[in-house]
């Protein structure tokens, strides 16, 4: 499975939810192939994508949130684990063993992470452009995700 | 012999009480001087570091809350990237709560240099810093207007000096 069908899927599993996607590849592979609105793309604060999503689900507890991480990211942020189990929240890990955006750098070790769901991808990855200004990127989620509407 | 800190301003009910009224989520490392306000708090997350508070507060923004971000200066220095790479770059508030550790001559040597760099720091990142000390509780409702009251989001920072918030017990 490659990145594209890997994201997908989860895509399709979640048809109502709010993604958060982190910084690198899968931030830019989905907003160039998959861009929605209720899609947080993260362009920068490696390992804090699954932080941002229980933020999200502090906020609006009736929502599903889903959150997209990469092996890389979830080491960086190993720690915020600690937040799972959380009802509602789901945390995807896409694990290649590298650091894929910066060249492919092997991940020799990963720790376990026994309430997220890992997913072993290919290595490869397509020509994809920086995702949208972040402030598109910000108004167009919080548009989706107001409670008012 | 009692040792030299700033002025009382508020007990920690007193401080969590306003936070509570303009919070809907806090989030933060714990730190002894604002140990007594912790307690008081409704929807404390507390958070196994800095960088991931900040990205709570982040994401809580995201889904229209008005999230505090509670902290000690050092955690400035693992909280810097996620600060840049969240809120500064996607043009969302924060309230940031900041314990300004190692201002005092008594204080302990691992906290001296944060005591002396946090305001120039603050400065030099551009990020609008509310002197606890000199505005008291209305500066923290500033920080909360200035965060999330106009057009404009900003990060604003209140700066809490020891003993501001009664540490006698």
């Amino acid at each position: 499975m490659n990145r594209r069908e890997a994201i997908e899927s989860i895509l399709d599993r979640h048809p109502k939810a709010a993604f958060v996607f982190c910084n690198g590849l899968n931030s830019r592979e989905t907003a160039h192939r998959f861009k929605a609105p209720n899609h947080l793309y993260l362009l920068h604060a490696m390992g804090e994508a699954l932080a941002v999503g229980v933020g999200l689900k502090l906020a609006q507890p009736d929502r599903e949130v889903v959150v997209v991480d990469g092996d890389g990211n979830a080491l960086m942020g190993a720690s915020a684990s600690v937040f799972l189990p959380m009802a509602g929240l789901h945390h995807y890990i896409l694990v290649n063993r590298g650091y894929e955006t910066t060249g492919g750098q092997p991940i020799d070790r990963l720790p376990d992470f026994p309430y997220s769901q890992c997913i072993e991808i290919e290595v490869g990855k397509i020509a994809s452009p920086n995702p949208p200004p972040p402030r598109e990127i910000m108004r167009g989620f919080r548009e989706w995700c107001d409670p008012g509407t | 012999m009692s040792r030299e800190l700033y002025p009382q301003i508020c007990t920690g009910a007193e401080f969590a009480a306003e936070l509570n009224r303009r919070a809907t989520l806090t989030a933060g490392v714990p730190d002894s001087v604002i140990r007594q306000v912790l307690p008081h708090l409704n929807h404390y997350q507390a958070v196994p570091g800095e960088e991931h508070a900040i990205a709570i507060a982040f994401g809580a923004r995201a889904g229209h809350g008005c999230p505090a971000v509670l902290m000690q200066n050092s955690g400035l220095g693992r909280a810097l990237d996620a600060l840049l790479g969240l809120q500064r770059l996607y043009e969302t508030g924060l309230v940031l709560v900041v314990s300004n550790r190692g201002e005092l001559a008594w204080e302990e040597p691992q906290h001296q240099d944060w005591g002396s760099l946090t305001q120039p720091l603050l400065d030099l990142l551009e990020i609008e810093v509310v002197d606890f000390g000199q505005e008291g509780l209305a500066g923290l409702h500033r920080c909360f207007d200035l965060a999330y009251g106009g057009e404009a989001e900003r990060i604003a920072v209140l700066l809490v000096h020891r003993g501001n918030i009664d540490e006698s017990s």
